[in-house]
């Protein structure tokens, strides 16, 4: 199950970012410590989007400051300076939602499952799970998470 | 004709990314309002005329098959086409939506060209050009 479900979240993920953020990216698999550092940052925001179903977890999305401005403006089709908070936290939240949806549509019992509402978390420590993956693009690196409950 | 459009989305990011497309589409000079949850979007109609609504699934306080519900209960909403732009994409899921009588459903990740198909099924091509381009060259001044 839990290789399913990564599987289908990097295709999801490539989909996601090149389609509604114009960046392409290389998914590798985690260095857990390289991870790790990025997730304890400051300039680092977070999000995390539960799910029910077959099988119930959360995805996680951590992305630093500056990619996610990037991703913002792309997103949105606005310059920087007309964008806030209000606009980063919804962009980081709505990228998670696309990416956990897409994945979770892709399964075979794609209709069994439920998405909660995406939640803003402080970073922290990296979530107690191994199934994770590092998104690279032109302007920064990401990372993605799946655990399972 | 200028439509009224209402979109609904919890994401005001994404809200702002569907005028965008509307736009991009050629529905630029129509009126567009907006409800960040189904509740919101009931308000909307009730004060405004609508003429269609695009909403998505997973809101809080009441998602759009709650919202399309409610709209069916309702004498001025009942008619009122709407397209549903979602992650959840399962088959189930969808008929669910059209059985109810929604008039649409898009996938997030979606395209602009997508939005566009769809739309201009429900409302014509070009609905809402500037009021001050009536397409004939010859006759700008």
């Amino acid at each position: 199950m839990k290789t399913n479900l990564m599987t289908a979240m990097k295709t999801s993920i490539s989909e996601v970012m090149e389609s509604m953020f114009y960046l392409p990216v290389e998914i590798s698999h985690a260095d857990t410590m390289a991870i790790g550092e990025l997730i304890s940052s400051r300039d680092v925001a977070g999000g995390r989007l539960e799910f029910t179903g077959p099988c119930s977890g959360s995805f996680s999305l951590f992305v630093p400051r500056d990619l996610l401005t990037v991703m913002t403006e792309n997103f949105m089709g606005e310059p920087r300076k007309t964008l806030s908070v209000e606009h980063f936290e919804g962009v980081l939240k709505e990228c998670l939602n696309m990416i956990a949806g897409n994945t979770l549509r892709s399964m075979a019992d794609a209709s069994s499952y439920d998405l909660h509402v995406p939640d803003m978390v402080e970073p922290g420590t990296l979530p107690a799970t191994n199934a994770l993956v590092q998104v690279e693009t032109m302007d920064g690196t990401m990372v993605v998470t799946i655990e399972l409950d | 004709m200028n439509y009224s459009i209402l979109v609904v989305d919890d994401s005001m990011p994404m809200r702002s990314v569907i005028k965008k497309t509307f736009r991009t589409a050629g529905y630029g000079g129509c009126e567009f309002h907006e409800a960040g949850n189904g509740m919101e979007a009931l308000e909307v109609i009730r004060n405004n005329w609508i003429d269609i609504v695009i909403t998505d699934y997973n809101m809080p306080v009441m998602n759009g098959l709650d919202l399309l519900w409610e709209m069916k209960k309702h004498e001025m909403a009942k008619e009122l086409p709407v397209v549903v732009i979602s992650t959840e994409g399962s088959r189930e899921k969808i008929d669910r939506f059209m059985e109810l009588g929604a008039a649409g459903y898009i996938t997030k990740p979606f395209t602009p060209e997508t939005v566009r198909d769809v739309i201009t099924r429900i409302l014509g091509e070009g609905a809402c050009e500037d009021e001050f381009d009536d397409g004939d060259e010859d006759l700008d001044f």
